[in-house]
């Protein structure tokens, strides 16, 4: 275990250069030249030689690259050619609000997901098997904007329910700036429920693809397993169906689930760039976007340069946690 | 002539089934399939619409009609009412269908003929070529998806192609991976050392041997390829990254119509996107017949 780990983040090394290099060079790559892209059209060709010279546009690509690099090892992500504000201290609030958004998705995913699939695959061939098939088909298949429109629609709009945007009112005093817990840790509960209330829609709306993946996996898992002979061994001794499905098939079912949810948890994250769209939701993904459409691209670059860390990241902790969770798997 | 023999009684004619091709075998059981049909009957219809767009609807897809501005579904002669500059919205989804179905074949296109090049030739030749080209496939799977094609389209620019562009490069390096996986498995395999042993050139065994012996996976997961394409598309089209007007989109027919949204018009905003569902269904049954009735096993 511990010789694959060293191995797995060893192998993590390449990954992230190659990472850091085409991120790198995207911002040299656009067309014509960054200086000119910032400043517009309009600049004169004296404004772009000093700001070109001013982000060091002038010198040699590798010497570029090797500075680049010199101030992220640092933690120096740049800041907004617009705002002027670092991103390392944009990030500071953004992260959290992703984060808030992506675990509440993640769990209303796992939670519905595992049991829509167990009784899915108990009662197989039943109208509740069928229908739940077929949501989940309708839940891969759906653009999530558009649920969060329509959602937004039925719920904000005509019922009043829920608020349509945003997060919400920050807490007075922001701590881990996932607001649920910091409003529990102040036990005030007008704001931890106000925060609920914000986080349901874009939450559920985040969490429909993977939830529907889940389901899927989980029945399928728990099918093959239902067919197992020991599943029959410890039928034939009598032990009630609780017992077996609870004892014997869960256990041996969940492996591929936990691959599954490992493996959404990546896809969270492109989810999370249309999800917060909708929403006005102020996390990573309307941030980067933002930054997109501005030409803002110091920002842009060391965004992205983080959401695909946290991704890899991610895709490392999936593979250790199956070393952990099943002790048949060796890894040499 | 019929032959008996105890109570058992053997038909006339040859017992031995007429033979069948592997893909005649398969074509029989994708008709069978439940999903696949009702998937074909979906995407069909939808080709239909897309062929005949300009006889069903109103002639051209960016006509205003000034005066009749959101009008809701069936007014005035309208089936999905119309938008904020009183465009048909019902002819708008069709022409809507010819783009994401364009779009979705092409990009798909794009990323099997790359892919599979990489895949098929990492496999196959295996040595530094296979992990150069893997890493660099690691390297593009480290992006969350639609940030990559966001990316690829803030650098070229909006529009049609450079969509298609974009959503086919992010999907390299799933058709790498599975063309590379057939390619390792296949050329141990004693057909390909017997070719190799009468002296055919190591490119010919690849294209004659290796190549159509990993079709199956192949075609499954650009099926259901498309089916992400179309998505992805879409929600190009909907950041405003996608395609431009006059070129009708889906995915950017649904963001012109989201200020319209709290005012009550739904219409222009649900067919749209309902469009897109029904068209990503289709596809996803048909991918999932195929996989069936090819009998493959692929890891989502």
């Amino acid at each position: 275990m511990g010789r694959y780990l060293a191995r797995r983040l060893l192998l993590l090394v390449p990954t992230l250069l190659g990472v850091s290099v085409i991120v790198f060079l995207f911002i040299r790559l656009i067309p014509g030249d960054p200086a000119t892209a910032i400043l517009r059209e309009s600049a004169t060709a004296a404004q772009v030689a000093e700001l070109n010279a001013k982000l060091g546009f002038d010198r040699p690509l590798p010497v570029q690259y090797l500075e680049y690099m010199g101030r992220i090892v640092r933690g120096d992500l740049g800041e907004s050619f617009h705002t002027r504000l670092t991103v390392v201290d944009q990030l500071k609030q953004k992260l959290p609000a992703t984060m808030e958004l992506a675990l509440s998705a993640m769990i209303i995913a796992t939670v519905a997901g595992v049991l829509l699939g167990i009784l899915a695959a108990m009662r197989r061939g039943s109208i509740l098997d069928y229908g739940t098939m077929t949501l989940a088909l309708v839940g891969v298949s759906m653009p999530i904007f558009w649920l969060g429109l329509m959602l937004i629609y039925a719920f904000a709009v005509n019922l009043h329910w829920l608020p349509p945007s945003t997060r919400g009112e920050p807490p007075e005093l922001v701590r881990t700036g996932l607001y649920t817990l910091d409003y529990l840790a102040a036990l005030d509960a007008n704001g931890f429920l106000d925060t609920l209330r914000h986080l349901a829609l874009p939450g559920f709306v985040l969490a429909t693809v993977p939830l529907a993946v889940i389901a899927r996996q989980t029945r399928s898992a728990m099918l093959e397993v239902l067919g197992q002979d020991f599943v029959r061994t410890a039928r034939s001794k009598g032990l009630r169906q609780q017992t077996v499905i609870a004892r014997h098939v869960l256990k041996n079912a969940m492996l591929p689930v936990i691959t599954v949810v490992g493996l959404q948890t990546g896809a969270l994250l492109s989810g999370a760039v249309l999800t917060e769209t909708v929403f006005s939701w102020p996390g990573m993904g309307t941030y980067v976007l933002e930054a997109i459409l501005a030409r803002d691209y110091t920002v842009v670059q060391s965004v992205v340069l983080v959401f695909a860390f946290i991704f890899v990241m991610v895709n490392l902790i999936v593979d250790l946690s199956y070393a952990w969770l099943d002790p048949r798997i060796k890894y040499a | 002539m019929s032959i008996r023999s105890g109570a058992l009684t053997i038909p006339p004619g040859p017992l031995v089934r007429p033979q069948t091709s592997l893909w005649r075998d398969a074509v029989g059981r994708l008709a069978r399939h439940r999903g696949a049909q009702v998937g074909l009957f979906v995407v069909g219809g939808l080709l239909l619409l897309a062929l005949f767009a300009e006889g069903l609807g109103v002639a051209d897809p960016n006509t205003t009609f000034l005066t009749e501005t959101l009008r809701p579904p069936l007014a005035g002669g309208h089936l999905m009412g119309t938008d904020d500059l009183g465009r048909d919205v019902f002819t708008r989804v069709m022409h809507g269908a010819r783009t994401s179905l364009r779009v979705g074949v092409v990009a798909v296109g794009i990323a099997v003929a790359s892919g599979s090049l990489i895949g098929f030739t990492a496999g196959y030749f295996g040595r530094w070529w296979d992990s150069f080209a893997m890493r660099v496939m690691d390297i593009v799977l480290s992006f969350p998806t639609i940030l990559l094609a966001i990316a690829i389209v803030a650098l070229r620019g909006p529009g049609i192609f450079n969509t298609m562009l974009a959503i086919g490069v992010v999907a390299i390096p799933a058709y790498a991976r599975i063309t590379r996986a057939s390619a390792l498995t296949l050329r141990g395999q004693e057909f390909v050392t017997a070719a190799r042993s009468v002296g055919a050139p190591e490119v010919r065994i690849l294209l004659r041997h290796v190549v159509p012996n990993s079709l199956s996976p192949l075609i499954v997961q650009a099926t259901l390829g498309i089916a992400t394409a179309i998505l992805n598309a879409a929600a190009l089209g909907f950041l405003g990254l996608g395609a431009q007007p006059p070129d009708v989109e889906w995915g950017a027919m649904l963001v012109d119509s989201v200020r319209y949204l709290f005012q009550g018009s739904w219409w222009a905003l649900m067919f749209p996107g309902f469009a897109i569902m029904l068209t990503v269904i289709g596809f996803n049954l048909i991918g999932d017949g195929l996989r069936d009735a090819l009998d493959v096993r692929i890891k989502d």
